[in-house]
């Protein structure tokens, strides 16, 4: 019952505008046609420290990193142009000199009229963090494995050992690049292993991939030089649930002699 | 001056063609600098500013008598681009200089050349050429300032576009000039590394192990005396090889005086190859942060950083560079970590002091405290260039 009466309550009973915008955890925002802000809501002094009377007719770059400025008068132009609703990420200065990873949607009140703009302004720092954070550790962890002395490597199952992944230490242990090793169809780890060592290894590896093992492996591996270099290998397969087998991955470490 | 030979005779045969297509013209060539000489003059400069205010002098009299103008350079490559240059006996208006920095340098214009237009709320005019310099980012202007109308562009390029040829090669041997000093200084200083490191460090370094080694055998003995010297002989010889290691790094470390704000991005992006932090830079003071020596501000930076992978425990720092209020720009360093506590302040108290002692040396102020929400902060405050 309640709720019926909350639709069907005459229009006038409805909160007022302003007040629905205040309550908003998003900043909205009006600019004039030179960009000064004409009108902000509450969630502008949450957001960047400011009052919402210091605001208005202040012009919005004063709150934008200077490295963003740029982008900032290339994305109004740009609005302009298009008359359409575009979105952009900048970092905004708060009164206390923090700073605020923010994401503006921003459009023309009218589609057939420039001015004035009206804008949502979201805090996106928490993400932008958590994606530094990611990537953070993304870019620690490939650094860790394309410095390693050592190949690491995710391939395929079959006599030419055709490799989904190899990590940069390929290029110390083959003379061949990752891009070569990865899309060179007449190169292939399998061509490079000795022709004595070649059916060894195959049969090794079947075995230790039927009994779920992992193997380990001392060949000859030809290098870009023409040299063949002693390696070792240690590896595993890669299962689904069923069992079945979907590729091979594991390490290759070269164990020439130095002389 | 070895190079200024070689580029004085590449730039002789045109110098003269130059000369000889100013003959025609009967005007300029009665009153015409000697723009070849001009060429030189900046190429071989030991003092570009000097050089560039002679310069100025000299065409003011050319251009004030021929075209009734004001001439001024501005984004001239010297320790502050923004800087307007004019001649001695011509004091500019006020507000040009900041009008000037805004259109024709901080508006970044790409695609134009030649700029003409009237100065806001004044009765100037401006006519400004670009000068194609060595470094593609930067640009430079030399700006002819009419105080009534402003005349038709041929004729105002008929008599300055020669000039700004002129400008513009000059500073070109210059830039180029610099570079090869720069070059020489660096691989001088890498032979000079690689030298220590060959020898002197390698030494130092068994010394510090066999001293150690001995100041803990001694400890044991029941001879206090000789557990003493000992221990002092083994303070002193791994002081002694830190030295030498930050004598080596520092020989390393080649920076181009002006650049130091791509060196800290730079120094940023190699320390986040290397490990799992999260690196922020806060610039809010664009490329525009000078130091009397660029080489002491990075390698405090640099050891800060470094110091925040080895031994912060942090998962985030940050480097902000922000002008003050004063003009001078604080550049600060701080990380999450767990802060300095005192058995660690003591380790570090050599790599401390010699950041101080780097700071002293370009008349800055270092300040290493406790973050309140935790970990490090470091200030570097770089007093504003006079």
């Amino acid at each position: 019952m309640a709720v019926l009466n909350l639709f069907r309550r005459p229009k006038k009973e409805l909160p007022i505008l302003a007040e629905v915008l205040d309550s908003l955890s998003d900043t909205v925002l009006v600019f004039t046609p030179q960009l000064e802000i004409s009108y902000v809501n509450a969630c502008w002094k949450t957001l960047t420290g400011y009052p919402q009377k210091e605001a208005i007719d202040s012009c919005f770059s004063d709150y934008i990193h200077p490295e963003d400025q740029h982008n900032w008068i290339a994305f109004t132009q740009e609005v302009n142009r298009e008359r359409l609703s575009q979105c952009l990420w900048f970092r905004l200065i708060r009164k206390d000199s923090e700073v605020r990873w923010c994401e503006i949607r921003l459009q023309p009140l009218h589609a057939d009229q420039h001015s004035p703009l009206t804008a949502t302004l979201c805090d996106i720092t928490p993400q932008v963090r958590s994606d530094e954070i990611r990537k953070a550790t993304h870019r620690s962890l490939s650094g860790l494995v394309n410095r390693l002395s050592g190949m690491l490597y995710r391939g395929r199952n079959d006599t030419r050992w055709t490799m989904e992944y190899v990590s940069e230490g390929c290029l110390g242990l083959t003379g061949y690049s990752r891009d070569q090793l990865l899309n060179q169809t007449q190169l292939s780890i399998g061509a490079l292993i000795h022709p004595n060592d070649a059916s060894r290894v195959w049969e090794t590896v079947q075995c230790a991939l039927q009994q779920q093992q992992s193997f380990e492996l001392y060949y000859q591996l030809l290098h870009a030089d023409g040299q063949y270099r002693q390696v070792y290998e240690k590896g595993q397969g890669i299962y689904s649930s069923t069992g079945a087998v979907l590729g091979i991955e594991g390490v290759i470490l070269n164990i020439t002699p130095t002389e | 001056m070895a190079v200024s030979m070689p580029l004085w005779l590449l730039n002789f045969p045109r110098l003269l063609r130059e000369q000889r297509q100013h003959q025609v013209t009967r005007k300029v060539s009665a009153y015409a600098p000697a723009l070849s000489q001009l060429v030189i003059d900046l190429a071989c400069s030991d003092n570009i500013s000097q050089s560039l205010k002679q310069s100025l002098d000299q065409l003011q009299r050319y251009v004030g008598l021929h075209l009734e103008a004001d001439i001024y350079l501005i984004g001239m490559p010297i320790p502050d681009r923004n800087k307007l240059l004019h001649p001695t006996e011509i004091t500019p208006p006020m507000g040009l200089a900041a009008q000037l920095r805004y259109q024709l340098t901080e508006h970044s214009i790409h695609d134009a050349d030649e700029l003409r237009y009237k100065l806001p709320g004044s009765a100037l005019s401006i006519h400004a050429l670009k000068l194609t310099l060595e470094d593609a980012d930067n640009t430079g202007w030399v700006v002819l300032c009419f105080k009534d109308h402003l005349p038709d562009s041929t004729p105002i390029n008929r008599l300055l576009a020669p000039v700004a040829e002129a400008l513009g090669n000059g500073l070109k041997g210059w830039c180029r000039q610099q570079s090869r000093i720069n070059a020489a200084i660096s691989s001088e200083k890498a032979a000079h590394a690689a030298e220590l490191h060959d020898s002197m460090a390698q030494i130092l370094g068994y010394m510090r192990i066999k001293a150690s080694r001995l100041a803990q055998q001694c400890k044991n003995t029941s001879e206090p005396e000789l557990a003493k010297i000992s221990e002092d002989l083994s303070h002193q010889a791994q002081c002694a090889y830190r030295q030498t290691r930050e004598l080596i790094a520092c020989s390393r470390l080649s920076i181009e005086q002006g650049h130091l704000v791509d060196a800290i991005s730079q120094a940023i992006g190699e320390f986040e190859q290397r490990c799992a932090m999260v690196f922020e830079l806060d610039n809010r003071v664009g490329s525009q942060l000078f130091t009397e020596d660029d080489s002491q501000a990075i390698f405090i930076i640099r050891e800060a950083l470094n110091n925040i992978v080895r031994h912060a425990h942090a998962s985030h720092a940050r480097v902000q560079l922000l002008r003050q209020n004063d003009g001078s720009v604080r550049i600060r360093i701080e990380d999450n970590g767990k802060g300095i506590c005192a058995d660690q302040a003591r380790q570090d108290s050599f790599g401390m002091k010699i950041m101080q002692e780097r700071a002293e040396r370009i008349h800055a102020n270092l300040f290493i405290l406790p973050r309140i929400q935790g970990g490090t902060r470091i200030d570097l405050i770089i007093p504003a260039a006079k």
